[in-house]
């Protein structure tokens, strides 16, 4: 009996895992694999092995394309990643604070905006002109607020679950030894908040260097593009030529890649965090 | 204490290279006279960076105390959003093209551009294109790029395989002869469609407008003050007509199709016919070239035969640019405006057809078939511009109205209807009276 | 013991400053109230890049009237609900499937798991050229079993379900660990209560594990349905909409009217987004949240 349930769960495993490669894995390949083509035998959209390996040649071809214009894009994306992500952890930390411990009608109304904040689509069209009206629309520095004012719920939210289990009994002891505010909160918490602290940078960089729609609307053609805008763009320049198209594609997924490989465990975890409480 | 010690150590370390950083620029030579530096945004397709390049070049050879460089931004909506948002955020590159007529007013061009009627290169432009790059007394562009026309190019082979033996001067004729080819030839499209590039889908009712000013010269006007309407007047409705009827004989891929795909598939000859503007021509192979000819947006009798124009596109200045920068754009426009642009503009894309300009080359004695039809097209003198450039009102739309009477999911009728709507829209946004 | 959440003392409240929300407060409100609120004032007017009339609800009712618009407007319903309803099936079979004791466990559940975190716009981009008519992968693969193939990103009418069948491709793999988390926090207590009261298998994941996952099921039906809602990357970077209109939704209904210049249609079709929300999402995540069976 036991041997056949094991039989049963290494060809059920095999199995599965075929169809999911198929299923979920050959587009990567076929990503790969174009991505290493020469220019004549990327114009068919085939699944065979290169002929010519010319996986170098495109890398850099696509990379000085404009001036070296993707190199520049990779840099704003990261830029604008780390300045929006580092931001957002804090000020939003400081917020969840405030709602989880102050309680009282601030908090009631600050939780309603976040929640708010959840579920309402951003306005972009009128922030488009009231950025404009300031004058900043366009700007490097209006796109890092503006990816940290979209996640800012989410990320709120991600604290405000955590912080709940930190006992007040620490705040007390902390309050007695003289501490103010800004040493209790920055002193004492902050420290302890080091795990919901590294799993929100992790999800919201995911999701900030993915962002696609916020760089349409506030950086097209303003000489700020990330990395997502400029895959986009390239696909209008590159019909006919895939191995290109494809490399880009390729270039764009390799952080991914290597950030999964290293933070898998946080990453699900992250992700699953709220949802079985609701 | 430790914030001390940093905060010395640091303090050492920037004057330190402070202090190197001068003395090294006081060892260096004497640079060369500091250039201005000036920005060219372009439409993104070869056709268009290829002359933008040559010209650029020329230029900078001309001009050793001025450098230009090249921006690009993609064609279609996407572009004309970046420049009207450019062009509002005053973040505009010192000079920029883009179209003229209805697209150009809609730029707001007396808040947003420098008139350049005082020019010294305005004597060498043609009048009909200064009308499409002026507000009352003011003008605020430079021809960039040659005329062109709009009609369809034909694969000769595949047609007189068929056994047509003469180009089609009749819309009916266009219709028998796709009959022809796709008896003839099952595998190939007779008329191809491109709709993965949307703004190719307006072709029909855009290049169908020398055969409606032919019918009704007052249409212009009417339009323009919302009292002609497409869907109600016989005469306007063909070209919506046209691409009904046309539909039938698509290529299977219509809707995935880009316009570059079109050049691929009308260069190895997996398309017969296919209508677009005669800038289509330099995007084919040398060999398809030889085998590929031109006739215009036919339409229905054949005394009604002749040519619908664009207007090339325009160099335009922004009020933005300013001071040194100014100058150098004012210079760099005129050039474009040159002789010497003009030829820079050949050497990219080859002779197609001629410029805009009162001074320019005159063609090469051995020029591809189709550029050989459409001058003979534009000699004739049966030509009329593009509604676009007669009048200020373009609905947005047009496209994708057209995409989906290609697909045959409304009739022509009804896509007139909905672009008259779409008309209307674009004239009340724009605030012109009697809307 | 003091609760948790219960209010603080006066002489406390100063150690939890308000001034702690102003940094994030500002730029939330700037960058995100002000414009929704704004965004309802300037989805009644007619408005150019340098002046507006007042229309009314005339913005509104084009949605209605337009058949363009009314097409994404029912796109964007089928885009939520379907790609909500088959994440929550096949999400919760995989959950299943990788709950037992399968080989390569593990494994499967970093395939299945690792398209949520790539690009929307690489695997637009890249699902465009697999589905390429005539000479995509898909195509070949078809075309060796000998099925003709459907027009998919081609055809008017099965372009938006193609983009459907994508979205679900990339974003099945969280419902499924968002299913597996829910599974794992079910007491083995259950499981052995079960066992001993002679139920079988089918009738366990029933009565028994299927209640239990009603937090995870929630979750996984309100997120994708608001994801749903406002989905834009992958049809943008599929179909640009088209062919035509055929498979906008309201996302890109939006941007293509704020490339117009339209810019109160715009606007009136982000508020619609909003209000299809607030009155559809609201309240069936209270309906469900009251379903759901306390641990």
């Amino acid at each position: 009996m036991k041997r056949q349930f094991k039989t049963r769960n290494w060809l059920l495993g095999l199995i599965s895992l075929i169809v999911a490669i198929a299923v979920f894995g050959v587009p990567f390949l076929f990503i790969f694999i174009s991505a290493s083509k020469p220019l004549d035998e990327s114009a068919v959209l085939s699944f065979n092995w290169p002929k010519k390996w010319a996986i170098i040649d495109n890398a850099v071809e696509v990379f000085g394309a404009h001036d070296f214009m993707l190199l520049r894009a990779f840099n704003n994306s990261f830029w604008l990643t780390l300045f929006s992500v580092g931001i957002l952890s804090i000020l939003a930390a400081m917020v969840a604070w405030i709602i989880e411990r102050r309680g009282g009608r601030i908090a009631k109304i600050a939780n309603f905006l976040v929640l708010a904040g959840l579920m309402i689509p951003p306005a972009v069209v009128p922030t488009i002109f009231l950025l404009q009206a300031i004058g900043i629309y366009g700007s490097f520095v209006s796109m890092i607020f503006i990816e940290v004012a979209f996640h800012a719920s989410f990320t709120v939210l991600l604290f405000r679950a955590f912080i709940g289990s930190i006992p007040r009994e620490l705040d007390e002891a902390a309050i007695l030894d003289g501490a103010n505010s800004i040493v209790l909160f920055f002193r004492v918490i902050f420290p302890l908040l080091k795990s919901v602290i590294v799993t929100s940078i992790i999800l919201n960089s995911v999701t900030v260097f993915n962002d696609f729609v916020n760089p349409l609307y506030f950086l097209s053609g303003q000489g700020n593009e990330t990395v997502q805008l400029t895959l986009f763009n390239f696909n209008a320049e590159y019909t006919q030529r895939y191995n290109l198209l494809f490399m880009d594609i390729l270039l764009i997924t390799i952080p991914m890649v290597i950030f999964y490989a290293i933070f898998n465990k946080r990453i699900v975890a992250g992700m699953t965090a709220g949802a079985v409480k609701g | 204490m430790k914030l001390q010690a940093f905060k010395r150590k640091a303090l050492l370390v920037a004057a330190s290279s402070a202090v190197l950083g001068l003395s090294l620029s006081a060892i260096t030579p004497a640079q060369a006279a500091p250039k201005v530096q000036i920005t060219w945004l372009v439409n993104n397709t070869s056709t268009v960076t290829g002359p933008a390049n040559e010209i650029i070049k020329d230029f900078m050879a001309k001009n050793k105390d001025i450098q230009v460089v090249l921006t690009m931004r993609p064609g279609g909506t996407d572009g004309d959003n970046i420049v009207k948002t450019k062009l509002a955020t005053k973040t505009m590159d010192s000079i920029f093209t883009y179209n003229t007529g209805a697209l150009f007013q809609a730029l707001a061009p007396s808040k947003t551009m420098v008139n350049l009627a005082a020019e010294k290169f305005q004597s060498n432009v043609d009048t009909g294109f200064k009308n499409a790059v002026s507000v009352g007394k003011n003008i605020y562009g430079a021809p960039f790029g040659t005329v062109m026309g709009a009609g369809f190019y034909y694969n000769k082979t595949l047609f007189s395989g068929a056994g047509i033996t003469s180009t089609p001067k009749t819309w009916p004729a266009v219709i028998e002869a796709a009959k022809a080819l796709k008896a003839k030839y099952p595998d190939v499209a007779p008329i191809c469609a491109s709709f993965g590039s949307s703004f190719t889908a307006q072709i029909y009712v855009l290049a169908d407008y020398y055969n409606v000013h032919a019918r009704i010269p007052s249409f212009t006007a009417n339009y323009t003050a919302g009292k002609a309407k497409f869907a109600s007047t016989p005469v306007a409705l063909r070209g919506f007509q046209k691409l009904a009827e046309a539909s039938s004989f698509f290529n299977s891929d219509k809707n995935t199709m880009t316009r570059p795909g079109a050049s691929a598939a009308m260069s190895n000859g997996t398309c017969a016919m296919y209508p677009w503007q005669t800038s289509f021509n330099a995007t084919l192979t040398a060999d398809a070239q030889a085998r590929t000819g031109f006739f215009a947006f036919p339409g229905d009798s054949a005394g009604d035969y002749g040519l619908t124009t664009w207007l090339s596109d325009a160099a335009y200045i922004p009020t933005t640019t300013t001071g040194a920068k100014l100058v150098a754009a004012k210079k760099l426009v005129a050039f474009i405006a040159s002789k010497a642009g003009t030829d820079a503009y050949v050497r990219a894309n080859g002779y197609t057809a001629p410029f805009l300009t009162k001074d320019q080359s005159a063609a090469p004695d051995t020029v591809a078939p189709a550029v050989k039809d459409l001058a003979a097209l534009l000699k004739s003198g049966k030509t009329y511009p593009a509604l676009e450039f007669l009048s200020p009102v373009k609905g947005p739309n047009l496209a994708a109205i057209m995409v989906d009477l290609g697909n045959q999911r409304t009739t022509a009728r009804d896509a007139a209807a909905r672009y008259d709507k779409d008309v209307e829209a674009a004239a009340k946004q724009l605030g012109l009276p009697g809307w | 013991m003091k609760k948790q959440n219960e209010t603080v003392t006066k002489s406390r409240l100063g150690h939890y400053p308000v001034w702690f929300l102003i940094p994030l407060g500002i730029i939330f409100l700037v960058l995100y109230i002000i414009p929704t609120f704004s965004s309802l004032y300037y989805s009644t007017q007619r408005w150019t890049l340098f002046d507006s009339t007042f229309v009314g609800l005339d913005n509104f009712a084009s949605f209605f009237n337009d058949p363009f618009l009314l097409g994404g407007l029912l796109n964007t319903f089928l885009y939520a609900f379907l790609t909500s309803g088959l994440k929550v099936v096949v999400g919760m079979l995989f959950g299943v499937l990788l709950m037992s004791n399968i080989k390569f466990r593990g494994l499967l559940r970093n395939i299945v798991f690792f398209p949520v975190l790539v690009s929307t716009i690489g695997v637009g981009l890249t699902f465009q050229e697999l589905l390429r008519p005539q000479v995509g992968l898909l195509h070949q693969a078809l075309s060796v079993f000998g099925i003709p193939e459907a027009g998919l990103l081609g055809d008017p009418g099965t372009a938006i379900f193609a983009i459907i069948a994508v979205d679900v491709w990339k974003g099945v793999g969280l419902a499924t660990v968002i299913y597996l988390a829910g599974m794992a926090s079910i007491p083995s207590d259950y499981y052995e209560a079960a066992k001993i009261d002679g139920v079988s298998s089918f009738q366990n994941f029933r009565f028994i594990v299927l209640p239990l996952l009603r937090p995870a099921t929630n979750t996984v039906i309100i997120l994708s349905l608001i994801g749903g809602f406002r989905s834009f990357d992958l049809i943008w970077s599929m179909t640009g909409g088209g062919p035509g209109y055929a498979s906008d939704v309201l996302a890109s209904l939006v941007y293509k009217q704020y490339q117009s210049g339209f810019y109160g249609l715009s606007t009136a079709g982000n508020v619609v987004m909003f209000l299809l929300i607030l009155i559809l999402v609201v309240p069936l995540n209270r309906f469900l949240t009251k379903r759901e069976v306390e641990l």
